[in-house]
């Protein structure tokens, strides 16, 4: 048994991998590798000191458009039933994954890629009995997850099945836009605001997806696509926004009043992507869309249309990304 | 909330009113877990995150801001028959549809009820001549120990209060089978000499999992004239009733009433029994409208600082948790209220001491 979990251990550490690739992350080195402690008597058990080195699953890196910096990233990848996944079992991911945040700080293999900054950790639970997954009581468990105060600040992001669905499910929806021979380009969009760097101050177009929006409301990207008009072929630009939240009309426009001050709405189209089918929501959808449009209708010179669209959300991740 | 917010806004926001350890708390559900010291990296490694209006909507709630702390009132209907009032609502609710005023039912389960007033009020604007500002009041019945229901409702302005009175009238009208008293308590119709015993017995009684740690202020009344009690003043009448005493035997107290004054409102500092939480209960008797309000104005826990000296660390408390609290020390006044009404001496109701 133990093989076999170290097996599909692993095989979740290779998916993990192509996921983040797919988003156009880098991994550097190879996976599973070790660094040493630099803090050997805070870091062993029991108030004794450590003895091993720390174990890193995975390393990746991308330039964050938002801090203008090249950011180092350190996951950790936990694959378990239902019933391994609980507060305690999170709390000591999280532990280890912190440990390793400080301790990379001085480690010759993640210092020599020159990153801009190496705080962040990122933990990736994988609960493979998917039909007993349970979103809310997953909340529940890491709202009682223990933060330490550190002095210098440390973030990990944890992510499990509700999240990592719905990236996949994003990367196949891009994927197969970017199959298309009318779609030219298809990038995620970074718009500005004042509290980053100043030098960044317009908008960002990036093959990358940072973390910030991976855990945010809202992701935004930007396509060209050729369209036939009267006969005519012409480019037209796309705002494409995805939106991770329960859409009714309050909502709904909340987010058209993000898209305004974001200025996003500079394009002859506007996609706005819900994730899954959205039943219950579709009456207040259609009003918004239908709102939305008459708006536009009523402006002279505006040739702009909003439009709806669900994308398909996968109940598992797709087999193909275990070839590493 | 119309507008999205600005990340300076939201910076803001998160600086001045809410604490580091409740924005970690927030950010935690979102999959984010920030550790760190300093509140200045808190919030830088929280405010990128793009939030959605249920987002914004918790954090307005944790926000520590006067207007999170909800204002209780309740009413006590005679009634033992919820099926007809469910009906009278029912009946009310499909007539008020064009006007302003709109009531909606939201469930019903066994001896309770929960239903919405929603009403749209004017007040001068800014703009407009106008502004329409639409104002919801949730209220839930629940079956009392006195053989009625009691109608718990948070408001925040005097409309909103006497919404509800006249929408209580509009139920008994609707079936003229009907019929209840609507009772609330009220320091009008008890006598000076129960007015002062409401208080003492509240400040006297066992209150569950909360005990009185304080009276941090007590004011009484004179017709228009309102007077508060000094801190010295204060720990005399304390000292009076953790020994036991009468508060009508406290030489300050007995003076005041002598002159006519009764007490119409105090602000009491509750600690839990068992845990280092704390309130401020604030018990409010009002005059127009004539209602009795309560509110939690502070809450929080004691810790210890670095010099092991106890201090106060402001939390805020859900609307849930709120209501909960405010619910026993309402029963727990209700039923001192009754039982001083019937053994009233009524001929001194009304009457200048």
């Amino acid at each position: 048994m133990p093989e076999e979990q170290n097996f599909q251990g692993e095989l979740w550490t290779g998916q993990c991998i192509t996921i983040l690739n797919k988003i156009g992350w880098k991994q550097r080195g190879t996976s599973n590798f070790d660094i040493p402690c630099s803090k050997k008597s805070m870091h062993g058990k029991n108030g004794g000191k450590r003895k091993n080195d720390h174990g890193i699953d995975i390393l990746f890196n991308y330039n964050d458009p938002y801090y203008n910096e090249n950011k180092g990233i350190i996951i950790e990848a936990k694959r378990r039933k239902w019933s391994g996944i609980n507060t305690s079992e999170i709390q000591k991911w999280v532990k280890q994954l912190l440990k390793n945040l400080e301790c990379s700080e001085t480690a010759d293999k993640i210092q020599k890629y020159g990153f801009d900054s190496s705080n962040t950790g990122l933990l990736m639970i994988w609960c493979h009995e998917s039909n007993k997954y349970d979103k809310i009581k997953m909340q529940k468990y890491l709202t009682g997850i223990e933060l330490k105060n550190k002095r210098s600040p440390y973030k990990i992001y944890v992510a499990s099945n509700d999240k990592i669905l719905k990236w996949c499910s994003l990367i196949q929806f891009i994927e197969k836009e970017k199959q298309k021979d009318s779609v030219h380009e298809f990038k995620f969009l970074y718009p500005s605001d004042y509290f980053m760097d100043e030098e960044s101050s317009s908008l960002v177009k990036n093959n990358t997806l940072n973390l910030i929006h991976m855990f945010s409301k809202y992701i935004f990207a930007k396509s060209t696509e050729t369209v036939e008009k009267f006969n005519i072929s012409q480019k037209i630009n796309i705002t494409h926004i995805f939106i991770d939240e329960e859409p009714n009309l309050e909502e709904l426009n909340f987010m058209y009043e993000l898209i305004k001050m974001y200025q996003l709405e500079d394009a002859e189209k506007i996609m706005i992507h819900f994730y899954g089918e959205k039943h219950d929501y579709r009456g207040y959808i259609e009003d918004f869309i239908r709102r939305i449009n008459s708006e536009y209708n009523s402006l002279d010179g505006v040739d702009r249309e909003i439009f709806s669209h669900y994308i398909t959300l996968l109940s598992d991740i797709p087999t193909n990304y275990s070839e590493v | 909330m119309k507008r999205y917010p600005k990340k300076v806004d939201l910076r803001k926001t998160l600086d001045n009113y809410i604490t580091s350890e409740e924005i970690k708390s927030f950010y935690k559900k979102k999959g984010l877990l920030i550790h760190s010291f300093r509140k200045d990296d808190v919030i830088s490694m929280a405010l990128p995150l793009f939030l959605s209006l249920n987002d914004y909507n918790e954090i307005k709630q944790i926000m520590d801001d006067e207007s999170n702390y909800k204002k209780s009132t309740r009413l006590h209907i005679s009634t033992e028959n919820l099926e007809q009032v469910e009906s009278a609502l029912k009946s009310l609710s499909s007539k008020q549809q064009s006007s302003d005023t709109k009531l909606r039912l939201i469930n019903r389960a066994e001896e309770q009820l929960n239903f919405e007033l929603v009403y749209v009020k004017h007040k001068p604007g800014k703009v407009d001549l106008l502004d329409r500002v639409e104002r919801k009041i949730n209220v839930h019945v629940n079956k009392n120990n006195n053989g009625g229901y009691n109608l718990d409702f948070n408001h925040s302005i005097g409309t909103d209060y006497t919404k509800i009175k006249k929408l209580v009238d509009s139920i008994k009208k609707e079936d003229p089978d009907l019929d209840f008293d609507l009772t609330e308590i009220l320091l009008n119709s008890l006598s000076y000499k129960s007015r002062i015993s409401l208080f003492e017995k509240f400040f006297n009684s066992d209150h569950n999992i909360w005990e009185i740690k304080e009276i941090k202020k007590l004011k009484v009344e004179r017709d228009d004239n309102q007077k508060e009690f000094n801190d010295k003043e204060l720990e005399g009448i304390k000292t009076a009733l953790l020994s036991g005493k009468h508060l009508k035997e406290n030489e300050l107290v007995k003076k005041t009433l002598e002159d006519g004054f009764y007490f119409s409102r105090s602000i009491i500092r509750f600690d839990h029994k068992d845990d280092a939480e704390f309130i401020d209960l604030k018990l409010n008797f009002k005059s127009r409208p004539e209602m009795c309000e309560m509110k939690i104005t502070n809450s929080g826990q004691y810790e210890k600082d670095n010099n092991d000296k106890v201090i106060e660390k402001k939390k805020m408390l859900s609307p849930n948790e709120q209501n909960e609290i405010l619910n026993l020390f309402q029963s727990k006044l209700y039923q001192i209220y009754v039982n001083l009404k019937e053994n009233d001496d009524l001929t001194e109701i009304n009457v200048e001491a």
